[in-house]
């Protein structure tokens, strides 16, 4: 009897607790708004370092930085250069395209692939921003050319400031790829064999001093040297033929380079070097331009005992990190432009 | 033991009878309705959630801007409501109107130095939540001025750092798909622009869904409707089986464990994977076999040793009895190997006892009857058979 009535009042509460989940139930689902929470916005991790630039937005600037030097190339004249070219590059396209107007035809090793085979694309969040891209070899088999870009400020384009051709058979370093982006480094880098700034000071002296450098165990032999010594002892021997002088001196112009940092912890570093070539005849005799280029650029100049040429070199230099031993240690020289600039009868 | 209806007195009936008519009224007349309207309702606004008050598959916010030629979205808010989304910039006058889409890092360096609008968020679904940012301290400032000095900035549209940009006079529109979330939108007032009207539009790809969780609400309502109808209308006493009480039967002794007959079907198995010494097929079944190891078949040999009547042969069968016979006639039984004498007392159906006795039972008896039986396999005896079964 008792347990029939347990029973039903069980029951009963039961149904009045379930009747009233129903009811709650509907009344929430009835009371949310027709379209939804209103999102909210997630506060992103600001430690995460995004590349600066997609590959897309570096061929993008490319292709305008190339189309602005074929448009220049085509008017054989340096005008409106300067809107995407600088630094160096920028003295030397201005050359070869003097030279160019007074030859005809723009010479050969000027010419820059279109195609792109590894672009470093920094990370880094300030300015100066530097791009590092390696073109294709050109049509004619030439090699590779490094091309360095710079922003120097978010107000400006990126510029072409800087273009190596790489030596035959140089190993560069292996980079960060572009999706995640490489960071750049500083002309103070440390834990190298050399900050990227002494190295380049080495490498001027190198140039200047040859194997009497002290520095010359430090980095190894490359093409750039190998050329520019067989061009002296030439011209050596004709100036001796005629009781005259020469000297080529190298000097490093301040705050000139561009640094990234590679994968294995070394440096690949870009720096202008400037050189000025000093010839005196002797014997009364006049001293001339020693190639078509310096020829081109002096023109019709009054040639006289004395001619100062003067060119910039940019370099490209991968600097090891410290602690290696042997070839591992050794500053090489991956890639160079040598171009005069001007040519004058003093 | 007793009955749960057992002493009921004519009056209880009656009462009892009106209270189960009383009960079931109101579960059939109340609480059903409630429920079944409930269940209508429920359903009736999944069908209107999925219709009319579908939520919307665009999106459009919108903010009007003034006092500012730049306005940026922080990051995050060009995916706030879906991966795609199409920014409308609206002047109002006749300048140049651009927006680009750019990382957060870019446009705040060209933003530096400037003031700026900063789109944060939605604060409801209409509208676009913005806060005045002031100009940057100085340094940018000086941090372009310290760049080539002689080259004049780029114009905005021109910018290398953009994503994508698009401009337009007076207003302009640009759409972005699947940023990331560290990207924003930059727009561009022009010179002397400060006042303009910026609208986001997402299209959701996926919309929220209200009417599935409605039509099983309603469903459930429904089963529940259909219960209180049916079965909890009923008294108690019709819906429920006569339940006998009794005092609760201690757990019969004979009854097996769990532990004992997972053992016991252990050992019953473990045997039919040792290696057979003879090819010969055993009776697991047979009259009086054991679930272990050992397994005594019964040859049904009638009257052999008169030799009158045919033997009927079981060929797939060993006697085992007959061997157990022939090898140790004088203590058959204790001669052989018990194995595992207390599991077999766990799933023998036969104790241990009764096996024995009836071995010495069944020894003695062949023992008398022929002492000359034949102990050879089940084929040889087939053989004989088959023989004298020809000759006859």
């Amino acid at each position: 009897m008792r347990n029939t009535r347990n029973m039903m009042t069980r029951f009963g509460r039961t149904a009045t607790k379930a009747l009233a989940i129903a009811l709650s139930a509907g009344l929430l689902v009835s009371l949310a708004a027709c379209e939804g929470q209103v999102p909210k916005v997630a506060s992103p991790d600001s430690s995460t370092h995004a590349p600066d630039l997609t590959v897309k937005q570096e061929e993008r600037i490319r292709t305008k930085i190339l189309d602005t030097l074929a448009a220049s190339d085509k008017a054989v004249s340096a005008d409106g250069l300067a809107a995407r070219v600088t630094g160096p590059e920028l003295e030397i396209r201005t050359s070869q395209l003097a030279v160019a107007k007074a030859t005809g035809s723009l010479d050969k090793l000027a010419t820059i692939p279109r195609g792109m085979t590894q672009t470093v694309i920094p990370t880094d969040d300030g300015w100066p921003r530097t791009v590092y891209t390696i073109t294709t070899t050109t049509e004619d088999q030439q090699s590779k050319r490094l091309l360095v870009f710079t922003q120097d400020s978010p107000r400006q384009n990126y510029k072409l400031w800087g273009l190596a051709r790489l030596f035959q058979g140089a190993e560069l370093p292996k980079f960060e790829v572009p999706k995640l982006g490489t960071e750049m480094g500083t002309a103070n880098d440390a834990k190298l064999v050399a900050t990227p700034a002494k190295a380049v000071e080495m490498y001027a002296d190198l140039l200047n001093k040859d194997a009497q450098s002290e520095y010359n165990a430090k980095f190894k032999d490359d093409l750039l040297r190998q050329e520019l010594r067989t061009l002296d002892q030439t011209v050596q021997q004709g100036m001796e033929a005629n009781k005259g002088t020469q000297q080529q001196t190298f000097t490093v112009p301040k705050d000139q380079l561009k640094v990234m940092r590679s994968t294995d912890g070394g440096d690949l570093v870009v720096a202008r070097i400037d050189s000025v070539w000093t010839r005196q005849a002797g014997e009364g005799r006049e001293s001339l331009p020693a190639n078509n280029n310096e020829k081109a650029l002096f023109g019709n100049g009054k040639a006289t005992s004395t001619m100062k040429v003067t060119y910039v070199n940019v370099i490209a230099l991968y600097i090891p990190p410290a602690g290696g031993s042997g070839d591992a240690a050794k500053i090489t020289a991956v890639g160079a432009e040598r171009y005069a600039v001007k040519v004058e009868a003093l | 033991m007793r009955l749960t209806k057992r002493n009921r007195t004519p009056e209880n009936a009656q009462e009892e009878a009106l209270r189960a008519k009383r009960h079931a009224m109101i579960m059939r007349g109340v609480v059903t309705p409630i429920f079944g309207l409930l269940a209508v309702a429920a359903i009736a606004l999944g069908l209107l959630n999925a219709t009319v008050w579908q939520p919307s598959r665009t999106i459009t916010a919108d903010a009007k801007v003034t006092g500012t030629r730049y306005i940026v979205t922080d990051p995050d808010v060009l995916g706030l409501v879906d991966d795609r989304v199409t920014i409308t910039a609206d002047g109002g006058g006749s300048g140049t109107v651009c927006v680009a889409i750019a990382s957060s890092k870019d446009a705040t360096g060209w933003l530096a130095g400037h003031p700026y609008t900063r789109l944060t968020g939605l604060s409801d679904w209409t509208t676009l939540s913005t806060e005045r940012a002031s100009a940057g301290s100085g340094q940018s400032d000086a941090q372009s001025d310290s760049g080539d000095a002689g080259d004049a900035d780029v114009a905005f549209a021109d910018s290398d750092m953009w994503r994508s940009v698009q401009c337009g006079d007076g207003s302009t529109e640009i759409k972005a798909t699947s940023s990331a979330v560290t990207d924003v939108a930059l727009v561009d007032l022009g010179e002397g622009g400060d006042s303009a009207d910026v609208s986001f539009t997402w299209t959701r790809k996926t919309l929220p869904d209200y009417s599935t969780p409605m039509y099983f609400l309603g469903g459930l309502l429904v089963v529940l409707a259909i219960l209180t109808a049916s079965v909890f209308a009923m008294p108690p006493h019709k819906r429920r089986k006569r339940v006998v009480e009794s005092d609760p039967i201690p757990a019969r002794e004979e009854e097996v464990s769990i532990a004992e007959a997972f053992t016991g079907s252990l050992n019953a198995i473990k045997p039919s994977f040792t290696p057979k010494s003879s090819g010969r097929p055993r009776r697991r079944h047979a009259v009086g076999s054991d679930t272990s190891s050992s397994i005594p078949v019964i040859r049904i040999e009638g009257e052999s040793e008169t030799g009158t009547q045919p033997v009927v042969v079981d060929p797939s069968s060993r006697n085992l009895v007959a061997d157990a016979g022939a090898n140790a006639t004088p203590a058959p039984t204790t001669s052989e190997p018990q194995p595992e004498p207390v599991d077999d007392s766990a799933t023998s159906v036969i104790s241990q006892d009764e096996l024995q006795a009836y071995f010495a039972r069944l020894a003695r008896e062949v023992g008398e009857e022929s002492t000359s039986g034949d102990g050879d396999g089940g084929n040889g005896g087939n053989d004989n058979g088959n023989d004298d079964k020809g000759k006859e």
